[in-house]
């Protein structure tokens, strides 16, 4: 039966009621409308008296951008392949761990309309190597969910597993039901797991023990995510490529460099205790958890990469790949707004460096993927039909330099694609991912999509359908 | 933390010792004013006409297998971004500069790992200090960004054999399409580093892991390939323009043999080809058993891939190659790489144990060594015959004299990357650099104008130049449509015959009028 929990003291919005600066619950302040609407009316006017030189100058800062972006993403790679760009922790540190010593951890799973997923969730939950009375999991599903409250009612729930009924109210998110089960957590450490992740069975203990081997600045832990279909179609085995690179290189490669890391949805690993000093997520931010990661860094705090993976379930369908990734690429755009609300208070409080993370993580991620269809249709147009005038928008050096961009950049995303999948071992996909820059044809029009969708409807989750590929490859 | 500020100080360090250094030796360059080679002339040419965004700047930049793209690339923000002019060649010289120390860095950062900096220091003075790469640097042509890249690569793959690890694979693989783009010459060496990953990419039983290794490593020469081969569509309009210049050696190589000389036997290829090939080759081959016998599996693949480098030099030369100093070349370009394996202790495991003193001694005498032989080198009389000198004004102004008596509209076409060298201290617009010479389209465009066509001898790189393979024997024999004019030393002219025109419309229908 699922348990009757008492939550009307509970603020989920906390974050919005205490510090309204930190929360996406406004998506653009006057400030940032007004800058916005004074950038633009600058473009055109300057479109409009001047068109060859303002395409000019607009090539120019797009290709300088392109330019830093690779070199960026190389950089990290190159630091990720270092021996100490994650923490390791070893199978003697494991065993050395006492069950006496172990202190509660809490594991906590949103979901929502998932009642297939139940079973299969519990099993690998009860799986994991960690004392029973000492795990603290919380299955957090909405009040109106009859199908899945339903399903939890039918299973007899092991011991340390409860239900936690979320009430309606908006915004209808994720962390909103997140910041409650933070509130009702009795852990000292806390992880939170979507509804078909699989864990690794030793990922608590390997987070018990990194935890303590860190200093007390490092408040939380990303693991690795992958996923357990990929043979599944082409579009798993590009996923692959993508979650891949940047579970495997990329945040790695932030983490070796003490950078701000974006966190991924699942598998962080929090102490409780701080999580709950920053008021949760960001009940209104549809990726909360890139939100949380910048926001740990301005309050002072620091991540770390664990070396550990959780299994997922890639979306092999178009169709729901998109609204997923618009929901991703949507809440970048909001953390991005939120944070450079005021540019200055975020440089100061992240410092020069993490600063420039911040913006090629978010905001350049977001840019490029906009950026790019204007940049193949020059490059199509101009293959195609020879139109000599796209000639003259690129000046001699940044010609060059667009060449170099557009031969050799595309090929080191290519290439950075192809290494993720070497060094996550699957080595079979390798060959797929060269042919990824199709794929970014659907990065892009989702990225174009969450452009829109966040003017239209900032707040609107657009859920991703699971169960689609049952087997594992 | 305190390592991570440790390593930070490290990298300042050296980069301030790469500035310092490249600092100067363009303040030398700049303070003696060495002449630049005909190679660094042509470069600066096609940097200044990248930077123009011509369409010549495109071309000259794919157009041709003997002038690789990467170099050139280089020099573009150089030549973009200085203000004020630099006197021809400049560019180049100063961007090798940079490059040398750069290489300087790498030889002694992959030395100091193994005999400590001190030692690093000496060893790389000796190797990089050697006249015939000063010469070549301070000349401003291309050999820098070679040398360094074939370090880097075969230090690599020396890794990669020995510990199969990432970075080392990514290495090899960027390092070996940064090597295609600096230099055609290093095909051989890149086909040995293919047949090096195969073999030890896994067992026969890992065949994905196998194939990503190759996917990994040779991907991205064989992008560089393509790509290549892809702007040579877009720009030349054939995707194999940039290596039409085969045809003209394989043809060499055929007259060769139907005159009875035949292709130089190999005896005689190895004579010719100095004694610091031969000297690379030798300490190359001893120090690969050096290493084998060591089990030293790093040194062992380092200096196997520098002999090989250097055998192939010596292939490439007995196959009529027509850059006489081929061999030389890639045996400049492998020394630090048969420095570095022989640099290396005994028991790769333990790099920081110290080292007994022969092993110390070794490399030290070794670079003295090739030292020493690199002077004699410098003053051997084939290698004496590639010193540049630059004769440049002359001929053209003895052209432009020639061409201005014979008529009042002249326009000189002056064929080839010889001619952008040609051209580099001329700035008259009665000069016009061809690297995709047409004769119908030349009298469409300049119709109305007295059309020459000068053309250089057909020796050395100038006789891989487009204007020989597109019209084979051009040089000698002249064609249907040109009348031989006259000679300006290793300059042939031609007069391009057109239709008699109407004298009212000769000066109207004149471009340049």
């Amino acid at each position: 039966m699922p348990s009757e929990t008492p939550i009307c003291d509970i603020d989920p919005l906390a974050l919005e009621h205490q510090h309204p600066e930190m929360s996406a619950s406004v998506p653009m302040t006057r400030t940032q409308k007004l800058f916005f609407i004074l950038v633009s009316l600058g473009l055109v006017l300057a479109a409009w008296r001047a068109p060859w030189p303002t395409a000019k100058a607009f090539i120019m800062i797009c290709t300088l951008f392109y330019t830093s972006l690779v070199l960026y993403k190389l950089r990290l790679v190159w630091h990720s392949l270092s021996s100490t760009a994650e923490i390791d922790i070893q199978p003697d540190e494991i065993a050395a761990l006492k069950d006496d010593d172990l202190p509660i951890y809490s594991v906590i799973v949103p979901m929502y309309m998932e009642p297939e997923t139940l079973p299969r969730l519990v099993k690998a939950l009860e799986a994991m190597d960690y004392p029973a009375d000492k795990k603290d999991v919380q299955l957090l599903l909405e009040a109106d969910d009859e199908a899945t409250v339903g399903a939890a009612a039918k299973l007899s729930l092991p011991p340390g597993f409860r239900v936690t009924l979320i009430p309606e109210s908006f915004p209808r998110t994720k962390p909103k039901a997140c910041n409650i089960g933070l509130e009702l957590a009795k852990g000292e450490f806390l992880v939170i797991y979507d509804a078909e992740d699989r864990p690794d069975p030793d990922q608590l203990k390997k987070a018990v023990a990194a935890f303590r081997s860190q200093p007390d600045e490092v408040v939380c832990l990303q693991s690795r995510l992958n996923f357990y279909n990929p043979r599944h179609n082409l579009i798993t085995r590009w996923f692959t490529g993508e979650y891949s690179a940047w579970f495997d290189l990329q945040l790695p490669g932030l983490s070796r460099l003490d950078a701000v890391i974006p966190l991924g949805g699942t598998s962080n690993h929090f102490i409780v205790k701080n999580l709950r000093e920053m008021l949760g997520w960001d009940a209104y931010n549809v990726t909360e958890d890139c939100d949380l990661g910048v926001r740990i860094y301005r309050m002072g705090g620091k991540s770390r990469m664990l070396k550990t993976t959780t299994w997922e379930e890639a979306c092999s369908v178009v169709p729901f790949w998109i609204p997923q990734r618009t929901r991703w690429l949507k809440g970048y755009i909001q953390t991005y707004m939120v944070h450079m609300r005021n540019p200055f208070r975020l440089l100061r409080d992240l410092g020069p460096g993490n600063f420039m993370h911040f913006q090629m993580l978010t905001g350049g991620v977001i840019l490029s993927f906009l950026l790019n269809p204007l940049f193949w249709l020059l490059a199509l147009v101009w293959v195609v039909f020879r139109y000599e005038a796209l000639v003259d928008l690129f000046p001699g050096p940044i010609f060059a330099l667009g060449t170099v961009c557009l031969f050799g950049g595309n090929f080191i995303f290519t290439y950075i694609c192809a290494l993720g999948c070497y060094r996550r071992e699957r080595y079979d996909l390798v060959k797929y991912t060269l042919i990824t820059p199709l794929y970014w044809v659907l990065m892009s029009y989702a990225a174009w999509r969450a452009f829109l969708q966040f003017f239209s409807n900032p707040f609107y989750w657009e859920k991703t359908q699971h169960g689609l590929s049952t087997s594992e490859d | 933390m305190v390592s991570q500020q440790a390593r930070i100080r490290r990298k300042g360090a050296l980069l301030a010792l790469w500035a310092a250094i490249a600092v100067t030796l363009c303040g030398s360059v700049a303070l003696f004013n060495p002449a630049p080679s005909q190679e660094a002339l042509a470069l600066d040419r096609v940097a200044q006409e990248i930077v123009a965004n011509t369409t010549m700047g495109r071309q000259a930049i794919v157009g041709s297998i003997w002038w690789a793209p990467l170099p050139t690339i280089l020099r573009v923000p150089l030549a973009a971004w200085w203000p004020g002019e630099l006197p021809p060649g400049r560019v180049s010289q100063w961007t090798e500069c940079a490059l040398w120390a750069l290489a300087c860095l790498l030889l002694a950062g992959g030395i100091s790992r193994y005999q400590g900096v001190r030692n690093a220091a000496l060893i790389t003075a000796l190797t990089m200090l050697n006249p015939w790469i000063l010469r070549h640097v301070m000349a401003g042509s291309t050999l820098a960004l070679t040398l360094s890249t074939t370090l880097v690569l075969f230090y690599a793959v020396g890794l990669w054999a020995n510990r199969q690890g990432t970075r080392a694979l990514i290495t090899a693989g960027l390092a070996g399409a940064i090597l295609l783009g600096c230099s055609i010459l290093a095909l051989p060496s890149l086909l040995l580093v293919a047949l090096i990953l195969v073999t030890t990419a896994g067992t026969s039983t890992e065949t994905h892991r196998r194939e990503a290794v190759c996917l990994l490593g040779l991907i991205p020469a064989l992008y560089v390939l393509s790509l290549w081969a892809l702007l040579n569509w877009l720009v030349m309009g054939s995707p194999l323009y940039f290596v039409g210049s085969l045809s003209s050696i394989a043809a060499g190589i055929r007259d060769q043999a139907t005159l009875g000389s035949g292709p130089r036997s190999l005896t005689g290829a190895l004579l010719t080809a100095g004694p610091l090939a031969w000297a690379g080759l030798l300490t190359a081959a001893i120090a690969w058993a050096r290493a084998t016998a060591r089990h030293h599996r790093t040194a062992a693949i380092l200096a196997l891939l520098a002999a090989l480098q250097i055998a192939s030099g010596l292939l490439l030369q007995l196959a009529t190659v027509p850059a006489t100093l081929v061999a030389q070349h890639l045996t400049i370009t492998a020394l630090p790489c048969i420095i570095l394996s022989w640099a290396m202790p005994a028991r790769p495991s333990e790099p920081a144990a110290p080292v007994r003193l022969t092993t110390r001694l070794l490399p030290l005498g070794l670079a003295s060594l090739l030292m020493v032989i690199a002077l004699a080198t410098t003053f051997w009389p084939g290698a004496r015959t590639a010193a540049p000198t630059p004769d440049a004004p002359p001929v053209t102004a003895r052209v432009l004299d020639y061409v201005t008596a014979l008529s009042d509209h002249p326009l000189v076409f002056v064929a080839g990357y010889a001619g952008l060298a040609l051209t580099a201290h001329s700035d008259s617009p009665r000069l016009l650099n061809t690297l995709d010479f047409n004769f119908n389209k030349s009298r469409q465009d300049y119709y109305g104008q007295d059309l020459f066509l000068l053309i250089h001898r057909p020796t050395a790189l100038a006789r891989l130049d487009s204007i020989h393979w597109l019209f084979p024997e051009i040089y000698h024999l002249g064609s249907r449509t040109t009348l031989h004019a006259d000679d300006f030393g290793p300059w042939r002219l031609f007069e391009i015959i057109q239709a008699p025109l109407d004298p009212a419309r000769r000066v109207a229908d004149s471009p340049t009028h």
